[in-house]
């Protein structure tokens, strides 16, 4: 049966209410349409064009993505964002189970802390980059005082290329406190009771949080996962204040790059094919996630078929 | 069944969907170029125009208002909006403007955006209003063509002509038992006068560049020493010479050798150090004197040294201008307010906040004034003699980028100047083999 056909057999109330419910998510659909959905359809169909911006895109079929293969600054972007992506978010989120499970204490002053770690996430990224900025600065930064009271000549940071993405990942951790919060409230929900009958079992503290509190938490560390993953594949406001991609490209994440292509050299269709293949990339690397978290993602009351 | 094939009805619907968007998007065009010629006046006879700049302040800002309302006052029948905007996205915004066909008539426009943007249609060409009206270019010490020039056309009226300033703190000068220099001072003579004034102790440093990279005021030392960024006709990168790199070698020696400079790299999130008063000289922007002004010490302006061989002395300069975006259909009026900031009553106006191009202007008493006690005219002077523009091209944003990048390895130590060198001009010359063969001049 047709949809307006259903649509038109409705009782008028009916028929009333829904007109009533399509009108007011209608600034979100309009919304989600002009801004979402158009855009991602012009940006796939831009990418099989040569489009400047200011001039119209004329179709050249697949010769973005052909010139992405022989595109040396596409591999070192690609590169660069892949360590990012994969140094940086198994970092943020084992520091960040690490710093849940301390403020999951009942300690003193707890909210305080809890608020202490998590008010860097409220900082405005430019106002941390900038911070950030000076905390690296080789000659006064805090990190290079600190290293100097241990004997130890720190590095250039940001103006070396070997130190540049190592400074980054390092910067990344400073906002660890919105996962954890996260796993703050996974682990608040995490029933006492199975850590009573592991008591009784006689199971020590590593016993309990490896047999009970990980296994509980998977569901979370999946969702913290892939959130993190994917946001670290769109890093692009740090490179492009700290770095500008540099030195010498160490630090050109992909999303910088596309952003260059874009709207420094006048290459909006060949940032478009390079928006699609990181889509793909990020799309095909969820799927993994998602594929292999039957094999370590427990969810209280499955039944696993085996 | 039924299921099935309800199934692929709502795939077909929503398929049908992304066909039409697809459709949509694929009108995605440029606006046409507007006409040329005038525009109808409105019912009333006043014909409205927006001019957009980035915001450089309150006290800029007000000064452009006013300095506009000379020109509204004089032109009862165009109406002037003027709109300020962050310059943090400013060019991206422009740009997507232009795109939705909604762009000002009249922007701002700096050395950087003029030549890619007027490569590709985005700005009307002044010369035939300029040959029409009799604008007299030579009246301006400050030439135009070479910054906003392509093809024989003119993409820009001077707001300013800004660029490289040799800031000298006089304080440390007399502290150190140092007269200002003298006008045809060489490498040497800064070279001498640095590791005069260089105390590591008290972290005091003889001289700072900044920006460095080519093709900004690290390109004063290697046309110095003789060399060039790109060749003649911007086609080639040329940082590989023997002269080219002997520049670049003078300011590496500067930091390693001689240890008078700091590296750039070790100055990371310090925008002027020359404000901390523990820099003796300074190459900065003529953009800094305000905020140099304020720094609290004795400071002056000094000439550019001379390479002790060739002779040369060079400054590099890159200026505002005003452009008329081609989407505009209200040409003859916009050139109507860029020929009034271009003229006297613009840069008189403006004169307080940047260094004007009109040549009466600039020797009258009022600016000199402005700049009292410094002397302004060592600056001028050098941009009249010296002036180099920025080698501006329609790939400018991109190559400019490269050398940046390889560059950076000399000031970390990471590499020496020859493969630094080589290295920047491999990725040059392959954005250039990159290019239309329309561009190529």
């Amino acid at each position: 049966m047709h949809r307006f056909a259903l649509f038109r057999r409705m009782p008028g109330y009916k028929r009333r209410e829904a007109f009533e419910g399509y009108l007011f998510i209608m600034p979100w659909l309009v919304g989600l349409i002009a801004f979402v959905i158009g855009p991602i359809v012009a940006s796939f169909y831009l990418s099989f064009t040569d489009y400047e911006i200011v001039r119209s895109p004329t179709f050249v079929g697949l010769r973005n993505f052909n010139q992405l293969i022989n595109d040396r600054l596409f591999w070192q972007a690609l590169r660069v964002s892949t360590i990012y992506v994969f140094v940086s978010v198994p970092l943020g989120l084992i520091l960040s189970f690490a710093v849940a499970l301390l403020m999951n204490q009942n300690v003193a002053l707890i909210g305080l802390w809890r608020t202490v770690y998590y008010i860097p996430t409220l900082v405005p990224v430019i106002a941390s980059t900038m911070l950030w900025l000076w905390i690296f600065n080789p000659e006064f930064g805090l990190l290079n005082m600190l290293l100097a009271q241990i004997g130890i000549k720190g590095p250039l940071w940001l103006g070396h290329s070997q130190w540049a993405l190592p400074s980054l990942i390092i910067m990344s951790l400073w906002t660890v406190g919105a996962p954890m919060l996260i796993y703050l409230a996974g682990l608040q929900g995490i029933p006492t009771d199975l850590y009573e009958a592991a008591d009784i079992d006689g199971a020590g503290s590593w016993a309990k949080f490896r047999n009970v509190t990980i296994p509980m938490m998977t569901p979370v560390i999946f969702f913290n996962l892939v959130i993190n993953m994917i946001g670290a594949f769109q890093v692009f406001v740090q490179p492009f204040i700290m770095t500008q991609g540099g030195p010498r490209y160490a630090t050109l994440f992909y999303v910088l790059y596309l952003y260059q292509n874009a709207f420094q050299y006048f290459r909006m269709g060949y940032a478009s094919a390079l928006a699609w293949v990181l889509f793909a990339i990020i799309l095909i690397l969820t799927a993994l996630i998602f594929r292999s978290s039957a094999l370590w993602v427990y969810y209280e009351g499955e039944v696993r078929r085996r | 069944m039924q299921t099935y094939l309800g199934t692929r009805r709502r795939w077909a619907v929503v398929g049908l969907w992304l066909v039409g968007l697809l459709i949509l998007s694929a009108c995605v065009a440029a606006p046409a170029p507007a006409a040329d010629g005038g525009s109808a006046p409105a019912g009333d006879g006043v014909v409205e125009i927006r001019l957009a700049s980035y915001g450089l302040g309150d006290a800029w800002n007000s000064n452009l208002e006013r300095t506009i309302d000379g020109f509204r006052e004089a032109n009862p029948n165009i109406k002037v909006k003027v709109e300020f905007r962050p310059g943090d996205a400013y060019w991206d915004k422009l740009q997507t403007e232009f795109a939705a066909g909604t762009a000002p008539d009249i922007t701002i426009n700096q050395m950087d955006w003029v030549i890619p943007g007027a490569a590709r249609g985005m700005f009307v060409d002044l010369m035939p209003f300029i040959e029409r009206d009799q604008v007299d270019l030579s009246a301006y010490f400050y030439d135009m063509a070479p910054e906003w020039g392509w093809r024989g056309g003119l993409y820009g009226g001077l707001l300013y002509a800004g660029g490289q300033a040799l800031y000298i703190n006089k304080d440390l000068l007399a502290a150190a038992g140092l007269e200002m220099p003298a006008a045809d001072w060489t490498w040497n003579d800064m070279l001498n006068y640095a590791l005069q004034l260089t105390d590591a102790d008290s972290g005091q440093w003889g001289l700072y560049i900044s920006p460095l990279n080519p093709p900004y005021w690290g390109a004063s030392f290697i046309h110095g020493a003789g060399g060039s960024v790109l060749n003649a006709d911007r086609t080639q990168c040329t940082l590989t010479t023997p002269e080219a790199q002997a520049g670049l070698q003078f300011i590496s020696d500067l930091i390693f050798v001689h240890r008078v400079m700091p590296s750039p790299v070790t100055l990371v999130g310090q925008e002027n150090p020359f404000l901390t008063g523990k820099v003796a000289m300074y190459f900065g922007g003529t953009w800094q004197e305000g905020q140099i002004r304020e720094a609290g010490f004795d400071w002056d302006f000094a000439h550019m040294p001379a390479h002790p061989e060739t002779g040369i002395r060079s400054v590099q300069m890159g200026s505002n201008a005003w452009s008329i975006l081609s989407t505009s259909t209200k040409r003859e009026e916009a050139w109507q307010l860029v020929k009034y900031l271009m003229g006297e009553g613009g840069q008189t106006g403006m004169m307080s906040n940047g260094i004007p191009g009109l040549t009466a202007v600039v020797e009258s008493e009022a600016f000199r004034a402005l700049h009292q006690p410094q002397d302004i005219n060592v600056v001028t002077s050098d941009f009249a003699n010296f002036g180099h523009d920025y080698y501006p091209t329609p790939d400018a944003g991109e190559w400019w980028n490269a050398v940046g990048q390889e560059l950076s390895a000399i000031w970390s130590g990471e590499a020496t100047v020859a493969e630094a060198t080589e290295r920047a001009c491999a990725a040059v010359d392959e954005i250039f083999a990159r290019r239309p063969a329309e561009w190529n001049r």
